[in-house]
């Protein structure tokens, strides 16, 4: 599964490229002289790696035992082993129950401006995913509101 | 000589009286608090600040804004080893290992790192800028557009030594950060190029939200989505590593590190137009360069620290010079400040660098005093500030994406910037879990539009008959310097081109290796 999502990473990337040297052969000459020095390089090289990725895949390179790497090295898990604190851990969910909540504060502020999108964001954030109290909750919610208004609102009145 | 020494006599004793002083510590404060918020700096405190300091006196008009220059880069420093949001651009360069640092539980090593790197490499910028106002009228003239295109190649060279696992998705982050350099207006033929039709893309991609989703909304996505409980995965503030006295003592220990980052901060702040991040990535990457196979950089390397915030601070002491004596502003905020002087009536050049050269020093002994004050406030607050990172995620990510997104927002004020910053947080995200390095696409995607202008710019008058590269001194230098600086760099360790980068912790254990080669590991 790893490796199919490596593959289309990579192949996402191929095509953002691809698309990039269609619009640079459509440019001025003056214009594409640069830029087409990098784009026709950088198409082989994904070319390339697209080709290493599915021989991985094939070969099961990436489907073995590969750590994922991570920037954080006492893992929570191997603190909690080891009996050293209590990991008040957020529960671990499959990825695709935290694309929503990426999504959602953009969304939200495009819907109800980035004053009340985000307030609204705090509230549900910590109610739903952080299982904090209603009471904490709302008083994160009501600070942020705040605090983006005088921000956006009355100091650099962008809003 | 004298006229100088008696002129900063002059101007230290007009700052350091009551109640001028009240004007840089205001000034630092301000910027301090401000700078926390990315996307925000002293430079939009500036913008801020000049409708209400219309009617003062040139001074005390002066001494704030010297102080709002220097007072923002300590805490964009902070956030950015804390939470991976720099809080100004030139920071970025900082989040490559002072966030691993405190991942691993040694935040205070790093915040003590950045604050006396910062003081010290603020104290060498003014210096060397003290040091060089006679010599002005001859330096600056030294360099031109080719100077300029070794300089950006140079920065670009770094590319190879933290590319780290993969050569080839190395190469290729770079190649995609350039070609995104390049969204935009052609520099050369005034063409509009990849804005797929919108005016939103005619400025360019906008840095600011770029780097805001490809570390700080990447990083708290991975936080989401590993579902660890704090960002240095330990639950306990007695059980983080180090100390900020640590971080205070590495400077010193690298003492050779900090001169040769000082040094380009300064060097590269007299260069009009390119200001801080090109400073602070083209140190980071000499950092890493020289320190060779000895280095863990990319996953907290207190050297990847101490590089980019010596650059940073010596920086403005450097971008004073050109603004000062000829009008050329450095950076933004020394762009702002040529707009002040000109409200209040004050001209650049000769009569300033002569006459009116106490009212220079007033400004530098205030940005001085700005670098140390904000420094010296964050090195006490280093044990506070480090218990972010055992704070609980469900706790930090709600303000961390808010800070996020308001940063984006509040710098241009348009909604499309927030979906953006979200955008290449996906990417970001992904590129950190399949092994791409994202510290290749950013330094390309910073020093792409410098390298392609000044390319044009040395053809063009290579071209013309206006220039020859080999009698300009300036250039000769430089070319023999990146030349000596790549042959060092390959002879002593094989850098360029090599599959693998060793990395060790910092108590001497290898981290988690994977049983084959995972590409990409240059994070």
């Amino acid at each position: 599964m790893k490796a199919l999502e490596r593959s289309g990473f990579t192949l996402s990337l191929l095509a953002g490229s691809t698309g990039l040297l269609c619009l640079t052969l459509a440019l001025p000459p003056t214009a594409r002289q640069v830029p087409l020095f990098v784009v026709v390089p950088l198409v082989v090289l994904l070319f390339l790696q697209l080709f290493r990725d599915l021989r991985g895949a094939r070969s099961g390179w990436y489907d073995g035992s590969v750590p994922e790497k991570t920037t954080a090295w006492p893992r929570v898990s191997e603190e909690t082993q080891a009996g050293v604190g209590p990991a008040d851990e957020m529960e671990p969910k499959p990825r695709r129950f935290v694309l929503p909540w990426v999504l959602g504060l953009p969304a939200l502020a495009q819907l109800l401006g980035m004053v009340a999108g985000p307030g609204l964001f705090v509230l549900l954030f910590l109610r739903l995913r952080g299982r904090t109290a209603w009471r904490v909750a709302l008083a994160g919610s009501i600070l942020t509101t705040l605090g983006l208004w005088l921000l956006l609102g009355v100091i650099l009145e962008t809003i | 000589m004298n006229f100088v020494a008696e002129a900063a006599r002059e101007g230290f004793l007009t700052v350091f009286s009551w109640p001028n002083i009240l004007y840089p510590v205001a000034g630092t404060l301000l910027a301090m608090v401000f700078s926390v918020l990315p996307g925000l700096s002293g430079v939009t405190l500036m913008a801020l600040a000049i409708p209400l300091t219309f009617q003062w006196q040139p001074l005390p008009v002066l001494m704030l804004f010297g102080a709002l220059v220097g007072g923002a880069t300590f805490m964009g420093s902070a956030t950015a080893i804390l939470l991976n949001i720099p809080g100004t651009a030139p920071n970025a360069a900082t989040m490559f290992d002072g966030y691993p640092m405190a991942c691993q539980g040694r935040a205070k090593t790093a915040l003590g790192c950045s604050a006396a790197a910062s003081a010290l490499g603020s104290t060498f910028g003014v210096l060397a800028l003290v040091a060089l106002i006679p010599l002005m009228p001859v330096l600056i003239p030294l360099l031109g557009p080719p100077e300029y295109l070794v300089l950006a190649i140079w920065g670009l060279t770094t590319i190879a030594t933290v590319i780290g696992g993969s050569v080839l998705k190395g190469l290729a982050m770079a190649g995609l950060g350039l070609m995104l350099s390049f969204v935009g207006f052609d520099p050369r033929s005034g063409a509009v190029r990849y804005t797929l039709g919108t005016l939103y893309l005619q400025d360019g991609l906008s840095l600011i939200p770029v780097f805001l989703g490809i570390f700080a909304v990447a990083e708290s996505i991975d936080l989401m989505a590993s579902g660890r409980a704090t960002i240095s995965g330990s639950t306990r503030l007695d059980q983080l590593a180090g100390s900020a006295r640590e971080g205070v003592r590495s400077v010193f220990r690298h003492f050779g590190l900090f001169v040769r980052s000082s040094l380009i901060g300064t060097v590269v702040g007299t260069i009009p137009g390119l200001g801080g991040t090109a400073a602070a990535f083209v140190a980071y990457g000499e950092a890493a360069r020289s320190a060779g196979s000895d280095g863990h950089f990319g996953s907290g390397d207190i050297r990847g620290v101490l590089a980019p915030e010596a650059a940073n601070d010596a920086k403005d002491g450097g971008a004073l010079l050109p603004t000062l004596a000829f009008g050329l502003p450095g950076s933004a905020g020394t762009a702002l400040l040529l707009g002040v002087l000109t409200l209040h009536g004050i001209r650049p050049g000769e009569q300033l660098m002569t006459t009116e050269l106490p009212l220079v020093f007033a400004l530098i002994w205030s940005l001085f005093l700005s670098n140390w004050m904000s420094s010296l406030v964050g090195l006490s607050l280093a044990g506070p500030l480090s218990r972010l990172t055992v704070a609980r995620t469900s706790r930090l990510l709600p303000p961390i994406l808010i800070l996020a997104a308001a940063g984006a927002f509040a710098y241009r004020g348009r909604l499309a910037d927030v979906w953006l910053t979200f955008g290449f947080g996906l990417i970001g995200y992904a590129m950190k879990r399949y092994g791409w390095p994202r510290v290749a696409f950013i330094i390309a995607l910073v020093l792409g539009p410098m390298f392609e202008l000044n390319l044009h710019l040395t053809l063009s008058l290579q071209r013309l008959g206006r220039i020859q590269l080999w009698t300009r001194p300036a250039f000769l230098v430089l070319a023999v310097l990146l030349a000596l600086t790549l042959w060092l760099a390959r002879s002593r360790t094989g850098l360029i081109g090599r599959t693998d980068v060793p990395r060790t912790r910092s108590d001497g254990k290898s981290p988690p290796q994977p049983e084959r080669p995972l590409d990409g590991g240059g994070e």
